[in-house]
């Protein structure tokens, strides 16, 4: 009939072997192996069939040409550097899935920056319209054409310049009462050839 | 993280790149044609038959943007037809072109029918206020942007229809 106490301790017979146990259970195999003949017998069995496996193995291992092992192994390896995209992809899924909520609240934190920024920054009006009417200076035929120019003015504020044939009848010139029809023009030159204002 | 580096830099790169040597303004390329005043004329005497023609005319009209490949965009232009009343009474409408240009004192060429070009430049910008050069093939135009008010140029004749430059401002200001 098989001994309790070497029923118990069997399964552990070969963790002690390995040096697999914790401190407690180590001591207790220890001392359990000085007051039972047959673990004892059973742990030298262990250990001689390991060392046969051991002394197996490694014959079996002085027959294999090792020789290119090393290179054959690293030809399976991914090459040094990836290309970006990959990089990238391998950085943000392990991101992702490491450091998710760091990252999420990291890229809420930069959003919200270069938002406040931007809106900070931006200008508020385009440049140059600093006047709040258009305002003509000068409007001159250029030298050739047998034009004289008219401007008229809407209630708008916008600015007409129209194109008359210098030939063209009286009733073709301008027309005060349309000038009136707006706020000033804020003409500061005068039509250099031709068009009345 | 590099990610969204790259995302704040590209969101930060417009305000940077905002240039204060040029403006911003909308330029566009008109043809119109004018109504036949003695046309109006006979019609206003039958005010039926006015009417019968208008509707014809805007079918006419509609039609013709379609089958042209560009929409009649009498919407859109109705503020020069407003302005332009004022003096003659254009029934037709076309853009030729539109664009919103960065202009700098390099100039800005404007395309105009038949092979012309236009040019706009930046002549001045002192305390916010740009003073732009439109040279048309006939005259040339000095004038202080605002912050309303549209120029409309007349310049020249294209076929049967009239050429305008009309230049407004970038945005609507409130």
């Amino acid at each position: 009939m098989e001994n309790p106490a070497h029923k118990k301790f069997r399964p552990l017979l070969s963790a002690f072997m390995d040096g697999e146990l914790g401190p407690r259970e180590r001591r207790l195999v220890e001392r359990h192996l000085a007051s039972c003949k047959e673990s004892a017998q059973e742990l030298e069995a262990l250990q001689a069939l390991s060392e046969g496996i051991r002394t197996a193995m490694e014959e079996a291992a002085e027959e294999e040409d090792w020789s290119t092992f090393a290179s054959e192994v690293l030809a399976q390896l991914p090459p040094e550097k990836l290309p970006f995209f990959q990089r990238l992809k391998i950085q943000l899924v392990e991101s992702f899935t490491y450091q998710r909520g760091w990252v999420l609240a990291g890229a809420c934190a930069l959003l919200l920056v270069c938002l406040s920024t931007y809106i900070w920054m931006r200008p508020a009006e385009p440049v140059g319209y600093g006047s709040p009417h258009l305002s003509i200076q000068t409007v001159t035929a250029k030298a050739g054409a047998s034009l004289k120019t008219i401007i008229t003015q809407t209630e708008s504020g916008d600015a007409v310049v129209w194109l008359v044939e210098e030939t063209a009848p009286e009733g073709e010139g301008v027309s005060p009462e349309l000038l009136e029809e707006g706020p000033p023009l804020g003409l500061e030159g005068r039509q250099e050839k031709g068009g009345a204002l | 993280m590099r990610i969204f580096f790259l995302c704040c830099l590209s969101m930060l790169l417009p305000s940077f790149s905002w240039a204060a040597d040029s403006v911003e303004v909308r330029i566009a390329v008109v043809l119109v044609k004018e109504k036949d005043p003695e046309a109006d004329k006979t019609l206003e005497t039958f005010p039926d038959m006015h009417r019968r023609w208008h509707e014809q005319h805007r079918k006419h009209e509609a039609r013709r943007g379609v089958e042209e490949g560009d929409k009649l965009e009498a919407e859109d232009l109705q503020p020069m037809q407003k302005a332009l009343a004022r003096r003659r009474h254009y029934g037709w409408f076309k853009r030729f072109s539109k664009k919103r240009a960065t202009v700098g004192a390099q100039g800005e060429a404007i395309e105009l029918p038949g092979g012309a070009q236009a040019t706009v430049r930046l002549k001045e910008l002192k305390d916010d206020i740009a003073t732009l050069v439109v040279s048309l093939p006939s005259t040339e135009t000095t004038y202080q942007l605002g912050r309303t008010g549209t120029l409309y140029l007349q310049a020249g004749k294209h076929e049967e229809t009239e050429v305008w430059v009309v230049i407004s401002p970038a945005k609507h200001f409130r």
